[in-house]
Formats: structure tokens, C-alpha cells, sequence
């Protein structure tokens, strides 16, 4: 199975610098090459749901 | 017990833990015999990063002296296990298989390592991991990767790696693993041997290296799934120090155990590893054996149908890679080359996820969730493959591999219900096979009861791997 299309060299590039990674050429390229993974796992999470969905990390503890 | 016993000769926790009550078996000859094993064979399965041989001998001193002096404190007294290094252990190296934290000593116990003491086990000391519980097989860390016993070309499965090989190789009687998203089950299968992954929140994740707060379980690993029960006894129960844990009340896991399965209601989820991710043809050979196994014993078997493995892969992953990415931003920032190579490239690709794709992955957590409890709500527990074949050889691992297909073991993670994973035969190369047992949240003790029964009716415990120096 091949890699889904990845994102734009640019984007990537972007990305890793706002997470504050400072990777050489060939590491951008490695990931830049598989970037395609990570849009892919977004886009499927991205699930249609009701507005009102709730994710299930709500806090649900009161005060001690 | 003799020096260097054979591996014929290891007994279960469960007939160890007899044979200590009746004065048959001595804590320390057993601890002295399997410290044998560990220097005779785990040369060659690096399964240990640190076997601690004085502090092994003075615990099995300590539970000696007390039995006999008639202060047996319960089944797990005298009983040798070692902890998977990412669970903190007071002035002892805790290095989740990492250079950066090569020096790491704690100051204090995991919740669970203490409750393991207090339970009288001997402690023979750390078990190899991959790094901090995600990164490997890596050959580019301070210390090697550990090797399957039934075959070492061959993966033990990871994380909890050190885990299940050092059981299966017959050096300890059990032992801690962890499990974030196939990590206790994994090495279960493929080193053939028992785990459970609890229910989320049942076990205390606290002094436990993190690798994904979400999704992490803290659980056992042994020889049996009564072996399993007994440590999940002493492992289990709240703690007000971890904002996951539960407060439920922790039923007699051993006394659930039984042998006939009438009354229990099987669903099979057959598009798991029929359609979402086929299995091997000996994998589904050994699943169809396993299920006429299940109704012999008076289960009844139907199939249930959620939502698709990608689904629950793609939610796992995406949580799971950010909130490690999170925990390790700073030394990626830093230290990036420090780390192995699986382990940073693996949890970089988090650093193109947004926040949204988060908040999406936690909210499609939710509905998955409850479509799998709509779905499986007339069964009392779900069956599936833990893997798709027995463990690949370390020359086959693809560092990208886990983004190619879906996972049979990252739904139960996103889903937090407990899973044990029992061997349910042998591949045409020797190789452990293994099944997933999945209970409804906090019915860890009927999956325990169901593996149990199959393991009494199977001939799959009397195996043992040829290990050689």
C-alpha cells in the first residue's frame, strides 16, 4: 500500500518549527515523505458528529 | 529446587505459592534458581536491563523467615516477579529503555511496585521495554532489544517486551507490564504467555513513566490467567493520587475463575480480523479451534459488529502520538538524536496534528465508545486475534508500519475495557498465536474467568520454549 499524497514541503517544514523541532534536512524529508499519514489520521477522526458532541476527556470532578 | 532449574521445572505462581505454604518450596532456593536461569540464558534474550541479585535475596530472606514464623501475608509471599522500566522503583535505575534517563534513580515506588512489596514479592529487577513504552525493537539505545525466547529472530512484541520474554524464558513468575496500545497484549501473544490489560482506571498509573495519559494501563503479565488474577489482586484498587483511578469495588479475581463456561454469551468480532485487518489462514485456523473450545465448554457464541478498526485506530493514534508528543516536546526540542530513532520519528509526525484534530479524536473517543458498548451490550465478553500471525522477525520491522494497516488492540484502548490475551496455539514456524478476551468496563474478572477456562482446556500451557545459552 502506498503512502497517502503527503503535505506540501512547506507546510510540514512549518509545522515541525512551530512544535519547536530543529531536524536536519534528511529527517524533514523522512517525515515530509510520510506526512501524508498524519493528514489521513485527521481526516478520519474528523467524523461528522453532532455540534453538541461532547470529547471524552470532560472534567467531570468538583472541588476536593 | 535445584541450581539453574530446567524450564520443566518453573512452577505457576499458583502451585509455587502451595508449595511455599506447605514448606515444600523455598522462596530463596526459588530465587536463587531462577537468578541462575537469568545468568545462564538472558545473554541471549536481553530481557533484563538490571537485575538486582541483592535486593532479590534479602526480599526472599525477609518472606522466608516470615512464613515460618506463621506471618504468610497471602498467595504472592516468597513469589519472584521483576517490573518493566518504566515503573519507578525507590533508589533503583528506572530508565524507560532511554539514554535521557540512562541515571534516572526515584526517590519513591510506583503505587504499584509497593503494593507488589507489600504483597511479600522478591523483586529480581528490571525488564527491557521499548522506549518509554513506544519506540521500538531499537538496536540504536544504551542497551539491546529484548528477543523472543520460542525463536530469537523473532520480536517479543512490545512495549512490555522484557516482560514477556523474561516469562516465558522461565526467569520470573511474573512480572509488570504497561499498556497504551497493544503493549501488555502484544508480548503476551507473541512470546505465549498470559496478560491482562485492566480496565482503564482500575490499576494505579502513579511513579509510572507516562506515555500517553489517556490511554495508558497499568497490568500484569504471567504464565496463566490465574497467575494474572493473583497479581491483579494486589495491582487493583483506588488511588486518590491518580485522577484516572476508579473507585469501584475489586472483586475475588481468583474466585471468579472456573473451568466450565455455561451462561457466558461470546461475541465475535468477526470484521475485525475477518474484513478491517485478515488474519493469516493458522491465525483464523486457531481462532475458529478456540471458539468450538469456548461452546464445549457451554458459551454461547454470536457476532457483533462495531464500527470499524480504522476508526478506532486512527482515534487511538492520533490521541495517543499527541499526548506523548506533548509529554516529550521540550527534549524533542533539545534532544531529538538522544532519543531512538522508531521513538522520535514515530511521535514527531504528531507535531502536524492542530489542536482540532485532537478535540475531533477525543470526541469521535466518546462515540466510539459508546457504539461499541451498544453493540456488544447482549455478551458478556468480545473475541478477536491479538495479532494477525505470530511475531515477525526483528529483519521485517517497519518503522512506518503501524500507519500502513489498523490495529486489533488500539480499540480496547480507546475503548478502556479490559482485555486478557491468552495463546491459543502454534504457527507452522513454532510460534506463540494468541487471542483477545475483551470483558465489559470493569468486568476484568469475567475475562479472566473465560481465559481461564480455555487455558484448563487447552493443551497450550504445557509448552515451553527451548531455551539455550
Amino acid at each position: 500500500m502506498s503512502a497517502p499524497e503527503p503535505m506540501s514541503r512547506e507546510e510540514v517544514e512549518a509545522r515541525l518549527k512551530r512544535a519547536g523541532l530543529s531536524l536536519s534536512k534528511a529527517q524533514i524529508d523522512e517525515l515530509h515523505s510520510v506526512s501524508g499519514y498524519a493528514r489521513a489520521l485527521a481526516e478520519t477522526v474528523a467524523m461528522r458528529l453532532p455540534r453538541e458532541a461532547e470529547p471524552a476527556v470532560t472534567f467531570t470532578r468538583g472541588p476536593k | 529446587m535445584t541450581a539453574a532449574a530446567s524450564l520443566s521445572e518453573i512452577p505457576t505462581i499458583a502451585e509455587a505459592s502451595r508449595l511455599i505454604a506447605k514448606r515444600a518450596l523455598s522462596p530463596v532456593e526459588l530465587t536463587k534458581s531462577l537468578l541462575d536461569r537469568i545468568k545462564a540464558h538472558d545473554g541471549r534474550l536481553n530481557s533484563f536491563l538490571l537485575v538486582t541479585e541483592e535486593r532479590a535475596l534479602a526480599d526472599a530472606r525477609a518472606a522466608e523467615k516470615e512464613i515460618a514464623a506463621g506471618r504468610s501475608r497471602g498467595t504472592l509471599h516468597g513469589i519472584p516477579i521483576a517490573h518493566k522500566d518504566i515503573y519507578s522503583t525507590k533508589g533503583i535505575r528506572t530508565t524507560a529503555h532511554s539514554r535521557l534517563l540512562a541515571d534516572h534513580v526515584p526517590k519513591e515506588d510506583a503505587a504499584t511496585v509497593r503494593k507488589l512489596a507489600e504483597a511479600g514479592t522478591v523483586m529480581l529487577g528490571k525488564l527491557a521495554t521499548h522506549e518509554f513504552a513506544m519506540g521500538g525493537p531499537s538496536f540504536d539505545l544504551p542497551w539491546p532489544p529484548a528477543r523472543n525466547p520460542w525463536n530469537t529472530d523473532h520480536v517479543t512484541g512490545g512495549s512490555s517486551s522484557g516482560t514477556g520474554a523474561a516469562i516465558a524464558a522461565g526467569f520470573i513468575l511474573g512480572g509488570t507490564g504497561s499498556d497504551t496500545g497493544g503493549s501488555i497484549r502484544h508480548p503476551a501473544a507473541f512470546c505465549g504467555v498470559t496478560g491482562i490489560k485492566p480496565t482503564y482506571g482500575l490499576c494505579s498509573r502513579v511513579g509510572i513513566l507516562p506515555l500517553a495519559f489517556s490511554l495508558d494501563h497499568a497490568g500484569p503479565l504471567a504464565w496463566t490467567a490465574e497467575d494474572c488474577a493473583i497479581l491483579l489482586q494486589a495491582m487493583a484498587g483506588y488511588d486518590e493520587n491518580d485522577p484516572a483511578s476508579a473507585k469501584v469495588a475489586i472483586p475475588d479475581f481468583r474466585a471468579g475463575l472456573r473451568e466450565d463456561l455455561r451462561g457466558v454469551r461470546i461475541g465475535l468480532l468477526r470484521r475485525f480480523h475477518e474484513t478491517d485487518l485478515p488474519v493469516e489462514p493458522e491465525m483464523q485456523k486457531a481462532l475458529d479451534d478456540a471458539l468450538d473450545v469456548l461452546r464445549r465448554l457451554g458459551a454461547e457464541v454470536s457476532d457483533v459488529s462495531p464500527p470499524s478498526l480504522d476508526l478506532y485506530t486512527a482515534c487511538s493514534y492520533l490521541i495517543g502520538l499527541s499526548e506523548t508528543f506533548a509529554i516529550h516536546a521540550e527534549d524533542l526540542g533539545k534532544r531529538y538524536d538522544d532519543y531512538s530513532e522508531m521513538f522520535r520519528d514515530r511521535v514527531a509526525i504528531a507535531a502536524l496534528f492542530s489542536g482540532p484534530d485532537y478535540v475531533n479524536a477525543q470526541r469521535l473517543r466518546r462515540h466510539l465508545t459508546e457504539e461499541m458498548r451498544r453493540a456488544s451490550a447482549e455478551v458478556d465478553v468480545l473475541l478477536t486475534a491479538s495479532a494477525p500471525g505470530g511475531a515477525p522477525t526483528f529483519a521485517s520491522t517497519d518503522k512506518w508500519a503501524m500507519f500502513k494497516k489498523p490495529g486489533l488492540s488500539p480499540v480496547f484502548n480507546v475503548t478502556g475495557q479490559p482485555v486478557v490475551t491468552v495463546c491459543c496455539g502454534f504457527s507452522g514456524k513454532g510460534l506463540p498465536l494468541g487471542i483477545q478476551i475483551a470483558g465489559q468496563a470493569f468486568g476484568d474478572a469475567t475475562a479472566l474467568a473465560v481465559g481461564h477456562a480455555y487455558q484448563k482446556a487447552t493443551p497450550w500451557r504445557d509448552r515451553r520454549p527451548h531455551v539455550r545459552d
